[in-house]
């Protein structure tokens, strides 16, 4: 279990977990993954992987290593543009797709001015919808070529009665 | 095995509870003595001072999904209900969602079963997005009553 790595997938609201092979590159795994049906039927070298939370897309030579590399995310889009919408206003930034919505969220705090001790959360469609869950990346809610995703921030109800 | 028990049991090996376990944010601890529909749940905990690194509570999951789960802080060891003195404390959510109301039998959070039947139909209304329905998982639960522990509203156990 010490090589096993989290890979999140563009366009997929769903985390797998995969062993690495003694000497696995980003290229192999890609492989790997296309060809044990989890890439559809794009080829290998349409994919760009980069580490959660990291602005650094991972050459396909790179070696994987757990420590370094435990949790990542694979998408056909180099980049997301994230709108979100608050009170009425937008405001928009290009985020790399294994970037959490945890570290958008604080991106559209600083943006929009929002008090730290107010907590927020993201939702899509409406300001009504589930909140999302903070934890997954901005490329799970995008598929490639619209690489182009809008959330609403909202505050987090507060427990009351 | 009963439908309710199977279709949570598949949750459990779905990717998003896997996830979570794989962050080390949650997962079950059985107990030999502990039967269906009753499942004892870990949250990690942030650290503070003399409070324990997990909350354990205990589900109530009877008519699981089609009903939502309602859970109660938990004695492991003891395997009784925890003792009210060591809830989590804190201010805001945490002091609203871990205070002794209705006999202490549940968190009172609009995700669990046991407060929202508590209240008025439209007491649910007023937290959009945050409510049960039948499509979602034990993970609903658990990753918005993490959250509320993991703010700083959170003071220990």
């Amino acid at each position: 279990m010490k090589n096993k790595i989290h890979v999140h997938i563009g366009g997929q609201n769903e985390v797998c977990g995969f062993e690495l092979a003694e000497n696995e590159t980003v290229g192999s795994l890609i492989k790997r993954l296309c060809k044990e049906g989890h890439l559809g039927e794009f080829k290998p070298e349409e994919w760009s992987v980069c580490v959660e939370d990291s602005d650094e897309e991972l050459a396909h030579d790179c070696r994987l290593e757990h420590g370094k590399h435990h949790r990542i995310h694979i998408c056909r889009c180099k980049k997301v543009a994230v709108n979100v919408i608050f009170n009425g206003a937008t405001k928009t930034h290009s985020f790399p797709p294994g970037t959490t919505l945890r570290k958008v969220i604080e991106w559209a705090r600083d943006k929009f001015g929002v008090d730290k001790k107010e907590k927020l959360v993201l939702r899509l469609g409406s300001t009504e919808s589930e909140p999302l869950d903070p934890d997954s990346h901005v490329g799970s809610y995008v598929r490639h070529p619209h690489c182009e995703v809008t959330f609403y921030l909202t505050p987090k109800v507060k427990i009351e009665g | 095995m009963r439908l309710d028990q199977a279709c949570f049991n598949e949750h459990l090996a779905s990717p998003p509870f896997q996830d979570g376990v794989a962050r080390g944010y949650w997962d079950i601890a059985p107990r030999d003595d502990v039967e269906w529909p009753y499942v004892i749940t870990w949250i990690d905990l942030p650290a503070k001072a003399n409070s324990p690194d997990k909350l354990l509570l205990r589900f109530n999951l009877q008519d699981y999904p089609s009903k939502g789960p309602t859970a109660v802080p938990w004695n492991f060891e003891k395997n009784v209900k925890l003792e009210f003195a060591k809830w989590p404390k804190g201010l805001g959510d945490v002091a609203k969602m871990f205070r002794d109301w209705e006999g202490a039998m549940a968190l009172y959070a609009p995700w669990d079963r046991f407060t929202v039947e508590k209240h008025d139909a439209n007491w649910i209304k007023n937290y959009p997005g945050f409510e049960w329905n039948a499509s979602r998982t034990i993970v609903h639960y658990l990753r918005l009553t993490r959250e509320i522990l993991h703010s700083d509203d959170y003071h220990g156990c």
